[in-house]
C-alpha cells in the first residue's frame, strides 16, 4: 500500500481500514496456509468505529504454530498502537466450544461480522439456546458487579467516570442486542436494542442516560456532574437486563 | 528597465521579491529531486520512527523513555540507571541495550544522546532511511549543496553588484541591503538543507495520520511496558505528546527548548503535519543548519 491513500484517510473508519489491510496482509504471509479466516466483528464491522473503540478480530486458525505467528507480533502491536487492534486467535476445532462457552461474545460475532480473508467460519455455527441464556446471566450478574466497582473507584473522577461509561457502552448495548434475540424480538442493531429494552423501563430520563452514553463513546468526555450520575443508571441499566435475563425460559 | 538603477528604496522591494523567488526555487527544486511516491517503512519500528523525525539522539531518549516504562531503567533522585545487571539481557534491538549500557552508572536522562554506542546502533536506520530516500544521502547532499550555493551566488551577485553601484555613486548607506543579502543566503540554506528528504516529511505525516488515535488516548495509555504504544506515541509525536502525569520520567528525558537558529533537533521539531504537499520542504528546516 502506498502511503498516499493512508494520508488521505483520516476518520476513524478509514484509518482502521487501512491498518487492517495491512494486517491481514502480514497475518496472511507469516501464518501461510495455517490461517483459515480473519473476521471483522463489532462496530467496526458495521463501519461505526469509533476513536475509542477496540478493533476487534477472530484469526481462525489450523494450528498455532508459534514459528509462524512469531514474525506476526510485531504487525500486531503496531496494529494495536494504531487502531487498538484486539485479535482473538481460534482454531478450527475450537469454534464450537468457544460459541458455547461465550455465548454472548458469539452472539455478537453471529450478528456482526465481515470476513476479511478466507471463507465465513461462523457461518455455519449456532449456540444452543440454554448456553446463551446461561451466558447472559452471567455476563449480566459481572457487569452489574464490574460497574458498582467502577463507580466505588472511579467516580469521584469526572473524566475516569466517562471512561467507565463509554467502556461499558459497547457490553450492554451486546447484551440488551442478546436478550431481545432470545425473547424473539431482535433489534437491528446492539445500539437499537439497548434504546428498545430502556424504553421499556419507563420513566422519565433514560434519553438523557443514553445521550450520555453515546457522547462519552464518542468524545470520551462528559460535562462536569454527569458522568457519575450516568455510571450509576448504568448499573441500573445493567441489573435490569440481568433481571430480564433471569426471567427468559 | 534596469533594476540597479532603481533607488534604494524601490531596490530592496526588488530584492526581497527575487529573494522570495530564489528561495520558492530552491524549494521546488528540492520538491521534483525528492519528492515522489512516499514508501512504506516499518512502522512497528519506534527508534527507526523517531530516527526519522529527530536522529539518533531523539531515538535514544524514546528508548530510555520506552525501558523505564518496561521496568528495565530506573529512576533514582535525577538520574537514570539500570535497574538489573543482567537487562541488556531481556531486550532485542541493539539501541535499546546501547541505552542500557550507558545507563549502568547512574547519569542524567538527557546524557543518553552523547552515547556513542546507541549512536552507532542508529547507523542501520540512517541507512535504510537514505535508501529509501527519506533522508538525504551523500549524492543529494551534494546536489543540495550545489543548488543552494547557486542560490546563494545569485542573491550575493546581484546584492553586491548593487552595492558596488552605489559605493561608486557615492552612496554608503547600503547596510539594509547586505543585511538582507546575509538574510536571504541563511533562509536559502535552512530552506535547502532540511533534516528530512520532502518524501521524509511525507512519510512522517501520514504516520501522523496513522497513529492520530494513538495521540487522542494519549491519556489513557497503561504503563507498564505491556505494549509499544508509548514508544510509538513519543517516536511519532514527540516526546512532548507524552503524558508526564502518568509518565514522570518523560520531563527528564525531554531537550529544553533552544532558541530559534541554533540548529537544535529535539522533539521540539515532531511537528510536521503541513509537510506532505509539496510545500513541505519547509519543515524540519530549522534543523539542518546550513553545512551540506
Amino acid at each position: 500500500m502506498s502511503h498516499a491513500s493512508l494520508f488521505r484517510a483520516a476518520s476513524p473508519a478509514e484509518i482502521a481500514d487501512e491498518v487492517l489491510k495491512e494486517f491481514v496482509e502480514a497475518a496472511r504471509r507469516a501464518l501461510g496456509d495455517d490461517l483459515r479466516s480473519i473476521v471483522l466483528f463489532g462496530s467496526a464491522a458495521e463501519g461505526k468505529l469509533r476513536a475509542t473503540s477496540d478493533v476487534n478480530v477472530v484469526l481462525v486458525l489450523s494450528a498455532f504454530d508459534p514459528a509462524k505467528v512469531d514474525p506476526l507480533r510485531e504487525p500486531f502491536r503496531a496494529a494495536r498502537a494504531a487502531v487498538r487492534l484486539a485479535p482473538m486467535i481460534l482454531l478450527e476445532s475450537e469454534i464450537p466450544a468457544a460459541a458455547e462457552a461465550f455465548a454472548e461474545k458469539f452472539s455478537d460475532i453471529l450478528r456482526r461480522r465481515r470476513v476479511l480473508h478466507g471463507s465465513d467460519p461462523f457461518a455455519g455455527v449456532s449456540i444452543s439456546r440454554e448456553a446463551a441464556i446461561g451466558r447472559l446471566r452471567q455476563v449480566c450478574l459481572n457487569m452489574v458487579l464490574r460497574l458498582r466497582e467502577q463507580y466505588a473507584l472511579r467516580s469521584l473522577r469526572e473524566e475516569q467516570a466517562a471512561r467507565a461509561v463509554a467502556d461499558a457502552a459497547g457490553p450492554l448495548r451486546s447484551a440488551a442486542a442478546s436478550l431481545l434475540d432470545l425473547e424473539g424480538a431482535p433489534a437491528s442493531s446492539p445500539k437499537e436494542a439497548l434504546l428498545s429494552v430502556v424504553s421499556s423501563f419507563g420513566g422519565a430520563g433514560w434519553d438523557e442516560v443514553l445521550g450520555r452514553v453515546s457522547e462519552a463513546r464518542e468524545s470520551g468526555v462528559l460535562p462536569a456532574g454527569s458522568s457519575a450520575p450516568a455510571l450509576l443508571k448504568m448499573i441500573e441499566i445493567a441489573e435490569r437486563l440481568r433481571k430480564r435475563a433471569e426471567s427468559l425460559p | 528597465m534596469n533594476p540597479f538603477d532603481l533607488p534604494g528604496p524601490e531596490f530592496l522591494v526588488f530584492y526581497l521579491f527575487l529573494a522570495g523567488i530564489v528561495i520558492a526555487g530552491v524549494l521546488g527544486a528540492r520538491c521534483l529531486r525528492e519528492g515522489g511516491d512516499a514508501p512504506r517503512i516499518d512502522s512497528s519500528d519506534p527508534y527507526m520512527i523517531a530516527y526519522l523525525r529527530g536522529g539518533h539522539q531523539e531515538a535514544a531518549r524514546v528508548a530510555a523513555l520506552s525501558l523505564v516504562d518496561r521496568g528495565l531503567l530506573k529512576v533514582k533522585g535525577e538520574e537514570i540507571v539500570t535497574a538489573d545487571p543482567s537487562a541488556e539481557t531481556l531486550v532485542r534491538r541493539p539501541i535499546e541495550k546501547a541505552v542500557l549500557a550507558w545507563f549502568k552508572v547512574p547519569k542524567e536522562g538527557l546524557s543518553v544522546g552523547d552515547s556513542l554506542e546507541a549512536e552507532a546502533a542508529c547507523a542501520k536506520y540512517r541507512v535504510e532511511l537514505e535508501r529509501l530516500g527519506l533522508l538525504p544521502d551523500e549524492e543529494a547532499k551534494r546536489t543540495r549543496f550545489r543548488l543552494n550555493a547557486g542560490a546563494v551566488l545569485i542573491l550575493a551577485g546581484v546584492a553586491l553588484t548593487k552595492i558596488a553601484i552605489a559605493l561608486a555613486r557615492g552612496r554608503t548607506n547600503v547596510e539594509f541591503l547586505a543585511v538582507l543579502m546575509v538574510a536571504s543566503a541563511i533562509a536559502v540554506c535552512v530552506v535547502g538543507n532540511a533534516t528530512r528528504t520532502v518524501r521524509g516529511n511525507a512519510v512522517l505525516g501520514h504516520l501522523k495520520t496513522r497513529f492520530k488515535w494513538l495521540e487522542d488516548r494519549a491519556g489513557s495509555i497503561f504503563p507498564g511496558g505491556e505494549t509499544n504504544e508509548l514508544a510509538i506515541l513519543a517516536a511519532v509525536y514527540g516526546l512532548g505528546a507524552v503524558p508526564a502525569i502518568l509518565f514522570p520520567h518523560t520531563k527528564m528525558l525531554r531537550p529544553k527548548k533552544r532558541t530559534s537558529g541554533d540548529g537544535g533537533c529535539g522533539s521540539s521539531c515532531s511537528s510536521c503535519s503541513s509537510c506532505s504537499s509539496c510545500g513541505g520542504g519547509g519543515c524540519g528546516g530549522g534543523c539542518g543548519g546550513c553545512g551540506s
